[in-house]
């Protein structure tokens, strides 16, 4: 009797075991990729300048920001269009000849006469060109933003001086903003989709040196109380007030007012700055990668010029009556082609998606059939490198399969959903 | 005898005391000086920008152009190396000492030429990302204060572009760039300094 037991408690620990084994299932491939950090820079940065400070910007948070996944930097670029021309242009009707002063002046170098502040001030301080409708370039920023978001980042713009103009209004303008993709803006994906999360779970801001008058959505900011770009502007016109005690004027800048020679170089501003930008991305959630696969099942449809057996694939959610299928060919070799089933992380609901299969034997000798089947998506163009190939075989002309499923359920504190892909080892025939 | 050793002994009391004076006085006005430098406007930078006038050059530099460098955009690069002379010139007078830092600041010199280019069209701006993105890397590499070499690269940058032409066609080409192209990947150079 003992025996017996014994030998029943093994096939059943080999048969959990064969169960196990029959299926493979590889956690989320729908979680966010992680977060983008844009530096949005001030008036005045030549090409060479915001690079120069977008790499300080970079080796001055990062380590401090390890922590975060999939953390990378980027820059939403302030063209500054024909500003600084302008000024270069009033400093010559002035009669300045020594050009290297407008250098030395405008950077905070060597302190600067009182009418070149109001020319910096009549040019770069324009309220019409600080009007939202018409920032230069302002469009190409909510591209870019749009882009990270819809694959799958959030996103951190930290806007430093006149840069924070364009990220209040990235603020007020992205929700409803249609990229250039024709995707539904974020205000429509949210609509659409009760999973997807809020704009303000996707998106914020530090702004830093701010000449607004306020942020958008409490965003916080950082300004020395000394910073004279700011003083002096408050003259004119409502400015946040400053923040740090701590002096910012430093021979590096005598503006006080500078990304690296004042708000980096400072202690005080530079762990305020990181303190905020960790806090952020420690609030945000990501949003479900628009574009990417949750689960793909694909098959050669054209081998070496000649047609193959026909195979459909389709994901079915359970109790609904509408696949959500997406259907692509992609290109293996010049005479190898793939047709992709899909289906979308966005397209998903909390539930079962049924991964089906519909086989046709339209010759003979197509009676067998082999599908390559993946989480997520293919990583290569030309090998089924992370695949998972289902082989199956007609006994009927028509023949139905099940390959597996797709389990969606409620994600954690930064992912709204939760997405599990289980393919069988041998795919089931249905009726 | 004993009144004349007590006098020598006041007077070496008196000395030490003094000069312990004079050194406190130096060693607390040193601090001062340090913690508040920076804390008010600072001197005319001039001697830095005038750093070349005077200087005893070895020989193999290029004789100073004078005005006549300053006539074109593009100036004079008698030896042909991609830096104009008065700039050379300036380099080597500005940092003597070393040799790395005069070379990172020449790579960075020639790409600020770079940009004066007559031609700036998106292939010569794809082109030159990696100019740029190597002088940075190199400056920041080879500057290990606190900002990377930033005032000493604003510098050059003035006596680089130091008359309205130079500045007048830096940002117009500069205004040729686009949001888009300026948002890129990266690449991180194991040895980004071209030392020449």
């Amino acid at each position: 009797m003992k025996i017996l037991v014994t030998t029943s408690k093994v096939f059943f620990g080999l048969w959990v075991l064969f169960l196990y084994a029959s299926t493979t299932a590889v956690a989320h491939p729908c979680s966010g990729k992680g977060t983008a950090v844009f530096f949005v820079n001030g008036l005045f940065n030549s090409r060479k300048m915001a690079q120069q400070n977008l790499d300080d910007f970079r080796e001055a948070t990062t380590s401090a920001l390890s922590g975060a996944k999939g953390l990378k930097y980027d820059l939403a670029w302030v063209e500054g269009k024909s500003k600084p021309l302008q000024l270069a242009e009033a400093m010559m009707q002035r009669g300045v000849d020594d050009f290297q002063r407008y250098w030395l002046w405008l950077y905070g170098l060597e302190k600067a006469p009182g009418w070149f502040y109001d020319l910096v001030q009549k040019t770069a301080f324009d309220p019409k060109f600080l009007n939202d409708s018409v920032l230069p370039g302002f469009d190409e920023h909510l591209e870019l933003y749009s882009k990270a978001i819809l694959e799958g980042y959030n996103v951190l713009a930290v806007s430093h001086s006149v840069g924070s103009f364009y990220a209040n209004a990235a603020l007020r303008g992205l929700p409803g903003y249609i990229p250039d993709a024709l995707q539904p803006s974020i205000e429509d994906r949210k609509k659409k989709n009760p999973f997807y999360p809020d704009f303000k779970e996707l998106f914020s801001n530090v702004q830093i040196g701010t000449p607004v008058a306020e942020t958008v959505n409490d965003s916080p900011w950082v300004s020395f109380k000394d910073d004279q770009v700011l003083n002096w502007l408050r003259r004119a016109t409502k400015v946040l007030p400053g923040n740090i005690e701590a002096s910012g004027v430093g021979p590096q800048d005598l503006r006080g007012h500078g990304l690296m020679p004042s708000y980096f170089r400072v202690g005080e501003s530079r762990r305020a700055i990181v303190k905020h930008m960790q806090s952020a991305i420690e609030r945000m959630r990501y949003p479900i990668p628009f574009f990417q696969n949750a689960g793909t099942v694909e098959y050669l449809s054209v081998k070496a010029g000649k047609t193959t057996p026909l195979l459909s694939a389709s994901f079915w959610p359970a109790h609904d009556v509408e696949e959500i299928t997406s259907v692509s060919e992609r290109s293996a070799s010049s005479a190898d082609r793939y047709v992709q089933f899909a289906a979308k992380c966005y397209d998903l609901r909390l539930g079962t998606v049924d991964i089906l299969a519909k086989t046709i034997v339209d010759h003979p000798a197509h009676k067998s059939f082999k599908v390559f089947a993946y989480v997520g998506a293919p990583q290569s163009s030309d090998k089924n490198l992370n695949a998972q190939t289902l082989s199956m075989t007609n006994r009927t002309e028509v023949s139905r399969w099940r390959l597996g499923k797709v389990q969606v359920s409620q994600g954690d504190k930064k992912d709204s959903i939760e997405v599990k892909v289980q393919y069988l080892d041998r795919p089931e025939a249905l009726r | 005898m004993l009144n004349m050793q007590h006098k020598w002994i006041r007077i070496a009391i008196k000395l030490i005391f003094l000069v312990g004076l004079l050194a406190a006085l130096i060693y607390l006005g040193n601090v001062w000086w340090l913690v508040k430098y920076g804390a008010s406007p600072q001197p005319v930078p001039s001697e830095i920008l005038n750093v070349d006038q005077g200087f005893q050059f070895p020989p193999g530099l290029p004789p100073d152009p004078g005005s006549e460098g300053k006539k074109t955009i593009q100036g004079i690069d008698s030896d042909h190396d991609g830096i104009r002379d008065d700039v050379q010139r300036w380099i080597h007078a500005f940092l003597p000492n070393d040799k790395n830092k005069q070379m990172a600041l020449r790579q960075s010199a020639r790409y600020l030429q770079y940009a004066l280019s007559d031609d700036y069209s998106l292939e010569v701006r794809k082109q030159g990302n990696e100019i740029l993105d190597r002088s940075i890397q190199c400056t920041r590499k080879v500057f290990n204060d606190e900002i990377h070499g930033y005032m000493e690269d604003m510098y050059l940058q003035a006596k680089v572009l130091n008359t309205f032409a130079r500045v007048s066609r830096y940002w117009s080409n500069d205004e040729k760039v686009t949001t888009r192209e300026m948002s890129r990947e990266n690449p991180v150079y194991e040895n980004p300094c071209d030392n020449q």
